[in-house]
């Protein structure tokens, strides 16, 4: 079974020797997960408070306002209706001289108009005989469709009746007819001397006109109230977004379908309240987006100093290992050789051999990790010398691959065909370029036992690539490789070893010598690392 | 003489111990990664085992663990470069019987060996 380990992959069931860095470091994520909801839990309360408050206050409002508007309109209908009702009446007072006069009877119509009529009539009843004189708006005879006459016919046969049958009345009501609801008609009947029915008079409506004139009456009082309200007559109202409904009444006379209706044109309390809440939401959220933001900032950064922390504890941790590794092999050796245990030939040499290889290894250990350090506090400083690359290279990887031939290990060495002219380069660093990158390509060849070493040039550059056939480098971890301490994960950290600084230290070299390295790499395919340094002196920092 | 498993990866550290403890006359068997070296070491028939901390595939710690969890009573000298206090109590609270930090004496290492087994015979009765 797996031990646990935590995020870095430290094991997390042995006691550990953490710095105390990253322990403060670990204890501030930590501190991070309880710091959001206590950003998170004010600001939604906050939120939920401020929507309930306004919810009660816009309910309060929202009704005095709806109340003070159903009073208002419930006036509104009633003066229409009495303004009607008086118009009616002054202008269906036919006085009996008119009766049989028409020229005194438009006379009288049109001093009495009746806004919104179409047509003002008289329907005469006399020895059975029924006269109709009917007049539009300025007093001249009218022609009238044939459902208008229809519509005064109906009107005006009771009357007929109550005429024939010689019945007395006491006081003529005015009366609204809306069988047709295209002419709706209100009419009286025209007394004689003799407190009977001679008559009947009335006034047709046409629809747009009387909700013309109705709207004008409504808002002449309104306005006269000072109120900022639109007004609306007639049969249906348009369905209005929230808070700005009409608030209808009914007219209750003539018309007794239409009703008048006011609504409130400044913003209602329930927009007001909506409009407010929006603004708070989207400020409220801007904030906490922000606050977060700065939270997972400050996470991250929290994190990759972390990592940094547990890199460099790795490093000093595997440095330690890689330095003493090679010194047990080769104090056994001499222990060994010093008790006079080797006597064959053959065994002497090979310790012999595994004494040089190991001490050539940490010398180059300690090489890298002097430089690294030079490096890091900028004290590096590069000669540079006119050298015959080719040969110092050949050289290095011959020594390099000497012990390796052991193991099966072959090193090849391609040499450009032509010549190459002597380039400026300090030897040091470029053979310790050379020996980094060939322990790099021995250490993950994985099964594969060949490395190969091609020189070649361009007209103004050299190059030297560095190829291996082993486990390769994910593309997503190529440039990550060059960064000190950087070591490609394979699950156990102790499978691999080495100091992490070889890829950083050739990189540093290779830019002061005012050339690149490059790295071409496929998962299983192996890697190709191909450092350029150019052939002049143009661009090298000098010491 | 007696049988010895030696778990280590460093290829001239292995020579090394495996000449040492053949010229004892041992009959010394090798091992290069933590899977290969528990499996081997669970097969039961060895005095002694040795084993370095820093291993492919599975630690040597790891390893350890394994195999006490599967109640082998083998005695095992751990062998390591990390020389701290606490890797070496980590490693015999584990069920490591010695620890040993490298670079080390290889006749230190062979008079541990001799007095792990010493022990190990004290309390198992020889048949």
């Amino acid at each position: 079974m797996q031990p646990k380990r935590d995020a870095e992959g430290s094991r997390r069931d042995l006691p550990c020797d953490d710095s105390v860095q990253r322990q403060r470091l670990r204890r501030y994520r930590r501190s991070i997960y309880w710091q959001l909801p206590v950003i998170c839990i004010p600001l939604a309360a906050m939120l939920v408070m401020q929507y309930r408050f306004l919810r009660t206050l816009e309910t309060k409002t929202a009704s005095a306002q709806r109340n003070w508007l159903r009073g208002a309109v419930e006036n509104v209908a009633l003066e229409i209706e009495s303004h009607y009702r008086t118009a009616a009446n002054r202008a269906l007072a036919v006085p009996m001289g008119a009766l049989d006069q028409p020229e005194m009877l438009a006379a009288h119509f049109v001093a009495n108009p009746v806004a919104g009529a179409k047509t003002s009539f008289l329907v005469r009843f006399r020895e059975g005989n029924v006269r109709y004189d009917l007049f539009d708006g300025a007093g001249v005879p009218r022609m009238i469709a044939e459902e208008e006459m229809q519509a005064i016919k109906l009107a005006s046969v009771s009357w007929h009746v109550v005429h024939k049958y010689g019945s007395v009345m006491s006081a003529p009501q005015l009366i609204a007819d809306e069988r047709d609801r295209a002419n709706r008609i209100l009419l009286r009947p025209v007394m004689d001397g003799t407190m009977r029915v001679a008559a009947v008079a009335g006034v047709v409506f046409d629809e747009k006109a009387t909700m013309a004139a109705m709207t004008v009456l409504g808002q002449k009082g309104l306005r006269a109230r000072g109120a900022n309200v639109a007004l609306r007559v007639g049969e249906r109202f348009p369905v209005m977004p929230r808070g700005r409904d009409y608030i209808t009444h009914s007219l209750g006379f003539v018309f007794s379908d239409w009703r008048a209706g006011i609504r409130d044109v400044c913003a209602s309390p329930e927009e007001m309240a909506a409009t407010n809440f929006r603004n708070n939401v989207m400020w409220t959220g801007g904030a906490g987006v922000i606050m977060f933001g700065a939270v997972f900032l400050a996470f991250g950064a929290t994190a990759r100093h972390m990592k940094l922390s547990q890199m460099k504890s790795d490093f000093v941790s595997n440095v330690s290992h890689e330095l003493r590794t090679p010194l047990a092999s080769i104090r056994v050796f001499g222990e060994y050789l010093r008790l006079g245990r080797v006597t064959r030939e053959e065994k002497v040499r090979e310790y012999g051999e595994y004494i040089e290889a190991e001490s050539r290894r940490l010398t180059q250990l300690i090489n890298n990790i002097l430089d690294f350090s030079k490096i890091e506090s900028s004290e590096k400083k590069y000669k540079f010398v006119m050298t015959d690359v080719v040969s110092l290279i050949s050289q290095t990887v011959t020594a390099f691959a000497m012990p390796l031939r052991e193991q099966g290990f072959v090193v090849n060495v391609n040499q450009p065909s032509g010549a190459i002219p002597a380039v400026p380069v300090d030897a040091d660093a470029l053979a310790q370029v050379v020996t980094n990158l060939l322990d790099n390509a021995v250490k993950y060849s994985g099964g594969a036992k060949q490395v190969d070493v091609t020189i070649g040039a361009t007209d103004e550059a050299l190059r030297v690539a560095v190829r291996d056939r082993g486990i390769g480098i994910p593309p997503a971890e190529q440039k990550k490789i060059f960064e000190k301490f950087y070591r490609v994960g394979s699950g156990l950290v102790h499978d691999v070893k080495g100091s992490g600084l070889g890829l950083a230290i050739v990189q540093h070299v290779v830019n002061a010598h005012g050339g690149q390295v490059e790295v071409e790499s496929a998962p299983g395919r192996g890697s190709t690392f191909t450092i350029t340094l150019p052939k002049t002196t143009a661009d090298l920092e000098f010491a | 003489m007696s049988r010895i498993l030696v778990v280590e990866d460093d290829p001239a550290m292995s020579v090394a111990l495996r000449d040492g403890f053949e010229f004892e006359k041992h009959d010394v068997v090798m091992a290069t990664d933590g899977e290969v070296g528990l499996r081997l070491a669970m097969r039961g028939d060895f005095d002694v085992v040795i084993l370095d901390v820093m291993l492919p595939k599975k630690s040597g710690l790891d390893a350890l663990t394994d195999l006490r969890r599967n109640g082998m009573t083998t005695p095992v000298i751990m062998l390591t470069a990390r020389g701290q206090e606490i890797d070496k109590i980590v490693g015999l609270k584990l069920g490591a019987d010695d620890y040993v930090t490298k670079p080390f004496s290889f006749m230190e290492l062979l008079a541990r060996v001799d007095a792990v087994m010493r022990r190990a015979r004290r309390n198992i009765p020889e048949d």
